[in-house]
């Protein structure tokens, strides 16, 4: 065989062998994000079929509220910086009823806008006790929302007179 | 003998120079798949984790409306405003442009990182009607949506 042939061949040949390696190791990569990806979406998945809460009942004590809710799933509540809380009601500002619609944040040491869980973490089949610091006392007895929201994606809504 | 030896140097120059050629155009394809693949691939999974949803939604008169989307998610949602919203009477929701005049929306939030809440205005150019039931939809710039319906009160 003539050397320019010999040359060609071994040529092509690496040219060939290189591509497809390249090809797989690519293909290998992509899979492999979209595989970790998968894994991340179905334990999201998971731990939202496993969440079940419930508010059972809220009372009011000036500007604060209490809210009872009820752990009825199977995962631990502790990412409560991830929770979303929600508080439409009417407040009471030097006698006159003001609709006051926010998102309380949460805090340790609550103070206005903002929520504490009493008891912390609240686990599997127990009621935890939210205290949610409104910014003035409710209106008397006129209604409101209050919205809590995990941050697995499964929330409660709660709607009476405040 | 000596024209056989040229007659091969030249066939092996051809031949090395041709499959520069080929093997140059090859890698460039491949270059291009390759950076499709990884793009598709990163695409799909940020879409996979990225989950938002409507939390709640309420007017506070009768033509603004407040809406909270929280992520739910593990990837965050960068440009929100650049997501697209849907707001009307149940089942004929229109889309709703972003700031300007009303009908509009508006929101604070740049990106929407994981377990963040982020509130949203609707500022509408005619009144609701009281106890008709309105939906509110967002989607998200790569394309995940959520849809609230509500009553007015």
């Amino acid at each position: 065989m003539a050397l320019s042939q010999v040359a060609a061949f071994g040529l092509i040949s690496m040219i060939a062998i290189s591509a497809f390696l390249l090809i797989q190791t690519v293909s290998q990569s992509a899979q492999a994000l979209y595989d970790s990806s998968l894994q991340s979406f179905k334990s999201m998945q998971q731990n939202a079929q496993q969440t079940l809460i419930h508010i059972l009942k809220v009372s009011v004590s000036s500007n604060t509220l209490f809210v009872y809710l009820a752990n009825n799933g199977s995962t631990n509540l502790y990412d409560f910086i991830h929770f979303a809380v929600i508080v439409k009601y009417y407040a009471n500002v030097s006698g006159t009823p003001l609709l006051s619609v926010s998102l309380y944040s949460f805090s340790k040491n609550p103070s206005q806008y903002q929520w504490t869980s009493v008891y912390g973490e609240i686990f599997p089949h127990t009621v935890g006790v939210l205290k949610i610091v409104l910014p003035y006392p409710p209106y008397d007895s006129r209604s409101g929302i209050v919205v809590v929201s995990t941050n697995y994606g499964p929330y409660a809504v709660w709607s009476g007179a405040l | 003998m000596p024209t056989e030896a040229i007659s091969e140097a030249i066939l092996l120059i051809a031949s090395v120079v041709l499959i520069a050629t080929l093997a140059s155009a090859l890698y460039i394809s491949i270059g291009y798949i390759s950076g499709a693949t990884i793009s598709s691939s990163l695409h799909n999974s940020q879409k996979l984790l990225t989950q938002v949803q409507i939390v709640f939604a309420t007017n506070i008169s009768s033509t603004t409306l407040y809406v909270y989307i929280q992520n739910i998610g593990e990837y965050p949602v960068y440009n929100f405003a650049l997501g697209t919203l849907y707001f009307g009477l149940e089942n004929q929701e229109q889309p709703i442009g972003y700031g300007g005049p009303a009908p509009s929306w508006s929101t604070n939030t740049q990106v929407l990182n994981p377990g963040s809440t982020a509130q949203i205005t609707i500022t509408l150019s005619s009144s609701l009607v009281k106890g008709s039931f309105y939906t509110v939809m967002y989607v998200t710039p790569n394309g995940v949506s959520s849809s609230y319906t509500f009553e007015v009160t």
